[in-house]
């Protein structure tokens, strides 16, 4: 099962179920949104005749298989249907427009039945379709994460004071398993959501930043306050109109101020929530634009005296390491605005403001910890082979990776560990040209282990 | 391949209004559907009658709409009625137009109008799924009410169509899109049709696509159009879902029909061909620039230009567009890749160094404080009025928190924070009040007494205790204690000199040594409000009071106290008489010196005689040198007056003169 094609459907789906709600099911737009997901339902299930989604708690299982990246791209969707009690449903080629726009009416609570078709039926969960995910904990902490965000921005948007305490424990919890699985946690670092692209960023920023916080060598205490930093370092923009955000043009002059407004609207919020000793989360907040040459914004008061700072200028260590973290992250997701870079260009991007954008250590170490070839790429051998690289190794050192295709373009069965020398990499691959996913790849294994 | 965005598709003509059909029925006859780009020009004839009939009713709702928005029952009003008359001085009936979100038409031809209300009626009637608005009548001011606010209200999906014939409106009638797709009579499926407000894509148009990009090109610029225009303006999910629509439709086309596609983009005036530019990476168009025509390649520098002005984020973008657009792709991209692999792996080497570095940045608590004041500092530097008062109310409340548990090292830091943050007065007035409000309470009298008694020097003491001098009770505490107050006095100098205004209320104190102590610190005060009240301390009863207001007078004024140093030197008490001399002392003025060898003169007191030679005494001029050294040689003394001059002189100059 092609995860991306059933990402494809999934994302048409929230479309439909997005203009059920806004516009309601019978109209125009409505309804041929819901023309496009049934085509692509169809193309879903047209290979083996039924496609069985089945959603338990937060993961997606299709097949009997658990799309742990789909999972969390969809974490909203797949509540939607929980919500609606719907834990499994299957889908046919036969699948309608009309299927599809009742379905979609149903999970977005616009109606409150469903009546059963050829094309599209809900079906009573079996525990057999629930195999074991090996990323099943970590990717638990990760909606966790996402659901402190959310309850921090509702708090944020009706003037109630952060609870910093909940946000340190689902970073302690984060961390705990990011330990545990290092090299998973950087793959699902690569999720992004354009849906709640705020929170799946900020997660994402934290993951990161608490690894190359740990490289660093902070400790417990320490990575916990980065964590929380980096966990709630854009919650100001909750506070910028959406329409700002969600520009899809260039900004005019007024619409960047109020942007840039956003570091002091969270600093604010969290400072307000911070007790003795937690005020360096707001630093992060505050300072991740302010750039280490002091010319990003806000514009730092404090700024002016970086000489007596060995040159560095006073932006905390924390600052330095989220502002890198938050870059790269930022640089590989597809914004309303701009395409993703891929993650080596991303690096180089990086690399090339090391000293007046960014710390020039943190850059450096970021790239140590992410590799030329990050967790989750794809590398075409000079042998033909297929790899994907599992972990992070140094400058110098063989890539390890797992097997995935063979030379032939066969899929492997269950990905082998291999070492690869640089010198036998012909060229990086997008995961659509290779036509899998990171964490399924991962997933296969561990679960073949 | 091209994904279409199908919005329907129509029959090939359309129906005329029979008087007997109802209203969102169809009609029995069928008319020819409009056809054409939307700008196409009027046909002529009865057509052109038509035509104008439209621009007429268009008009006319222009204006009922414009009304409407600014007045919700519009009713009676000139404009409104205005536009029933045009409506009512229609040539005939029924005027039939048809809606397209861009604008109104009739028979095909657009139906341009200078107003924008007209524009934003069209769109709002095309949400509700609204393909045409037939007047069948001169409506109503009633009527045409209705179907104004049918028309704003936000679509739920219904079809509003019956929704006026139910409110009685006969004279409107509103034709639903859908209803003439459900029309089988007249349904031709053919090639020929199109619509000019949606595009149907037929299976051997996307074959001849395929081999002619710019078809291709052109079919995915109007789709780009037309599919954004048809969202409403605060559909934010449904715009950015619809431009990864087209940015994966744009990645599917031939490299060839993109480079068309970007041609297309760059000429195009339409704001969405804009946004969708902004979409594409700079690799992107980097990769396609090689295959622009000549006169497309100026045009994508242009693009690149503005946007490097527009924001310093499109920077490193742009200038990846611009290599790329320098060398391609093909081998030289290779070359790129390897060398930035190379760049990546050095960095990469760079780092147990780097992370040895990192790791002194992380000496412990201090920095973490640190960062936290800074962030407050750097708050109240940038926010507005609004958050100011947020801002420093968090802040006082952590000074408050910090001095309760005790942690005067914190407290220390955070009123720390505040000086030296250039603000303006009433922003600095307004931070302390808002600091006094967090320290009000019976507990500041215990942490008052803690903090006097700390035990540390005047510097740390200052630091800690200032953020409780704003209230009364430290004042009172070192008034009633000299220890205390010599180790407080530092401190209420700099907090006088923030803020005077709590020490000038002290000055009205029933306890003189508290007036005393707030006329000491208001010595670092130059208002000139100040100096006023001093000067009134100089009659108070108590002499601790005026032998203090003496000092902090000439620590204010300077030389300026001169004249009311002088004056004082007549004061009923020894110790402000005294205080006087010794201030005279130090002033370097030779009027001082003709007015005290006056006095010298002129007085019999003995005591204020010896007063006079000690500040004499002290004084550097010449000429009281000699005085007193005349003084002190005179070897004939006769009267006691002169006898103590001399005496006094010889003991001031030193024995045996």
């Amino acid at each position: 099962m092609n995860e991306q094609v059933v990402a494809g459907f999934l994302t048409s789906l929230r479309r439909v179920s997005g203009f059920a709600r806004l516009y309601g099911p019978s109209h125009p737009l409505s309804l041929e949104a819901a023309e496009e997901s049934a085509v692509a339902g169809a193309a879903m299930s047209v290979e083996k005749g039924r496609t069985h989604l089945v959603v338990s708690e937060d993961s997606l299982f299709v097949d009997g298989r658990v799309l742990a990246r789909t999972s969390l791209e969809f974490n909203s969707l797949l509540r939607m249907m929980n919500e609606s009690r719907v834990h499994s449903v299957a889908v046919t080629p036969q699948v309608t427009a009309d299927d599809i726009a009742r379905f979609a009416a149903l999970i977005a609570g616009v109606d409150e039945s469903f009546d059963d078709s050829p094309g599209l039926s809900i079906t009573d969960l079996i525990e057999t379709d629930v195999a074991r995910s090996v990323t099943g904990e970590l990717r638990r902490s990760y909606t966790d994460s996402l659901d402190t965000l959310r309850g921090v921005g509702s708090s944020l948007r009706s003037g109630k004071r952060l609870d910093l305490n909940a946000t340190a424990d689902t970073v302690e919890t984060l961390l705990d398993k990011a330990v545990a699985q290092p090299s998973a946690a950087l793959l699902l670092s690569t999720v992004k959501s354009h849906h709640e692209y705020t929170f799946y960023h900020s997660v994402n920023t934290c993951i990161l930043s608490l690894a190359l916080g740990r490289m660093v060598g902070l400790d417990d205490e320490a990575l916990l306050l980065l964590g929380a930093g980096a966990l709630l370092h854009d919650i100001g923009k909750l506070g910028v109109s959406p329409s700002i955000l969600s520009h899809p043009g260039r900004l005019n002059a007024k619409q960047w101020e109020e942007i840039r407004r956003y570091p002091q609207v969270g600093a604010e919020a969290i400072l307000e929530a911070a007790e003795p000793g937690q005020e360096v989360t707001a630093a992060v907040a505050f300072e991740h634009h302010a750039r280490v040459d002091g010319s990003g914004y806000p514009r730092l008061v404090y700024h002016d005296h970086a000489h007596e700072h060995g040159g560095r200028g006073p932006l905390h260590l924390f600052s330095r390491l989220v502002s890198v973290a938050d870059t790269y992250d930022a640089l590989t997701s597809r914004r309303s605005y701009r395409m993703p870079d891929p993650p080596s260009r991303a690096l180089q991007i990086i690399l090339d403001s090391a000293g007046n954008g960014y710390d020039p250590d943190a850059v450096h170490a970021f790239i140590r910890m992410m590799g030329v070839y990050p967790p989750g790429s794809f590398l075409r051998l000079r042998s033909g082979l297929i790899v994907m690289v599992s972990e992070t190794t140094g400058p110098d050192e063989p890539l390890k990776g797992l097997l995935v295709r063979g030379s032939t373009g066969a899929e492997i069965g269950v990905p082998e560990p291999v070492t690869v020398m640089r010198e036998d990499v012909l060229d990086q691959l997008a995961e659509t040209t290779v036509g899998l996913e990171p964490t399924a790849v991962f997933e296969a294994f561990g679960a073949a282990a | 391949m091209v994904v279409p965005i199908k919005t329907g598709t129509y029959p090939r003509g359309h129906t005329a209004v029979s008087p007997d059909r109802q209203p969102g029925t169809l009609p029995d006859a069928i008319e020819p559907w409009p056809t054409g780009e939307f700008d196409a020009p009027a046909t002529g004839g009865a057509d052109e009658a038509a035509v104008d009939a439209g621009r007429s009713v268009v008009e006319a709702l222009s204006v009922a709409w414009a009304t409407f928005t600014a007045f919700e029952d519009p009713r009676g009003l000139e404009a409104f009625e205005r536009a029933i008359e045009l409506l009512a001085n229609c040539p005939w009936y029924p005027i039939r137009l048809e809606i397209a979100p861009a604008g109104f038409a009739s028979r095909g031809v657009p139906l341009a109008s200078r107003r924008e209300a007209a524009r934003r009626m069209a769109r709002s009637t095309f949400a509700h799924g609204i393909g045409g608005i037939e007047i069948a009548a001169p409506p109503s001011p009633d009527d045409l009410l209705h179907l104004l606010r049918l028309m704003a209200s936000p679509p739920d999906g219904t079809d509003p169509s019956p929704l006026l014939g139910t409110a009685g409106v006969e004279s409107i009638v509103l034709l639903h899109r859908r209803l003439l797709v459900d029309e089988a009579e007249g349904f031709v499926d053919d090639d020929e049709i199109t619509d000019f407000d949606v595009l149907v894509v037929t299976d051997e148009d996307e074959e001849r696509a395929e081999q002619e990009p710019e078809t291709e090109a052109a079919m995915f610029m109007t789709e780009l159009t037309l599919g954004l225009s048809m969202l409403a303006e605060d559909d934010h999910e449904g715009r950015a879902a619809a431009l990864h629509t087209f940015v994966n439709a744009f990645s599917g086309m031939s490299r060839t029909a993109r480079a068309a596609a970007i041609g297309e983009l760059l000429r195009s005036d339409d704001p969405a061909a804009e946004i969708f530019l902004d979409q594409l990476g700079s690799l992107e168009l980097g990769d396609l620039a090689s295959r622009l025509d000549s006169d497309t390649h100026p045009l994508l520098m242009e693009y690149a230009r503005l946007a490097a002005e527009q924001g310093e984020q499109r920077h490193v973008e742009l200038l990846g567009l611009l290599t790329n657009t320098e060398t391609g792709g093909g081998p030289i991209g290779l070359v790129i890749a390897e060398s930035v692999q190379e760049a990546l792996r050095a960095g990469a080497r760079e780092a147990p160094a780097a992370i040895a570095r990192l790791r002194d940045l992380r000496p412990g608590r201090t920095s973490d404080t640190v960062a936290g004041v800074n962030v407050i500092k750097g708050l109240l530097a940038v926010v507005g009025d609004e958050s100011f008062f947020a801002v420093a109310r968090s802040w006082a409340d952590k000074v408050a928190d910090a001095v309760a548990i005790g942690d005067l090292e914190h407290s220390d830091s955070l009123f720390a924070a505040i000086v030296g943050i250039p603000m303006a007065d009433g922003r600095q007035a307004a931070l302390l009040d808002v600091l006094g409000a967090a320290f009000a309470g019976p507990a500041l009298d215990a942490a008052a007494d803690a903090v006097a008694w700390a035990g540390d020097g005047p510097g740390r003491a200052i630091r800690r205790t200032a953020p409780l001098f704003l209230s009364g009770p430290l004042i009172r505490h070192a008034a009633a204690n000299p220890d205390a107050r010599r180790r407080l006095a530092p401190a209420l100098a700099i907090l006088a000199r923030i803020r005077p205004a709590p020490f000038l209320a002290h000055l009205e104190d029933r306890n003189p040594l508290v007036v005393a102590t707030a006329a000491f610190a208001l010595g670092a005060s130059k208002s000139a409000e100040v100096v006023k009240r001093i000067e009134g301390l100089l009659d108070h009863s108590n002499p601790t009071v005026r032998v203090q207001a003496l000092g902090t007078l000439h620590t204010i004024v300077g030389d300026a106290a001169t004249p009311t140093l002088l004056e004082a030197l007549d004061d009923a008490h020894e110790k402000v008489r005294s205080r006087a001399s010794r201030i005279l002392a130090s002033i370097d003025d030779p009027r001082i010196d003709e007015v005290l060898l006056a006095r010298l003169d002129r007085t019999t007191d003995p005591a204020e005689q010896t007063r006079a030679i000690d500040v004499l005494a002290k004084r550097t001029s010449p000429k009281v040198a000699a005085h007193l050294t005349d003084l002190a040689s005179k070897r004939f003394a006769w009267s006691r007056r002169v006898r103590h001059l001399r005496d006094e002189a010889r003991r001031v100059l030193g024995a045996g003169t």
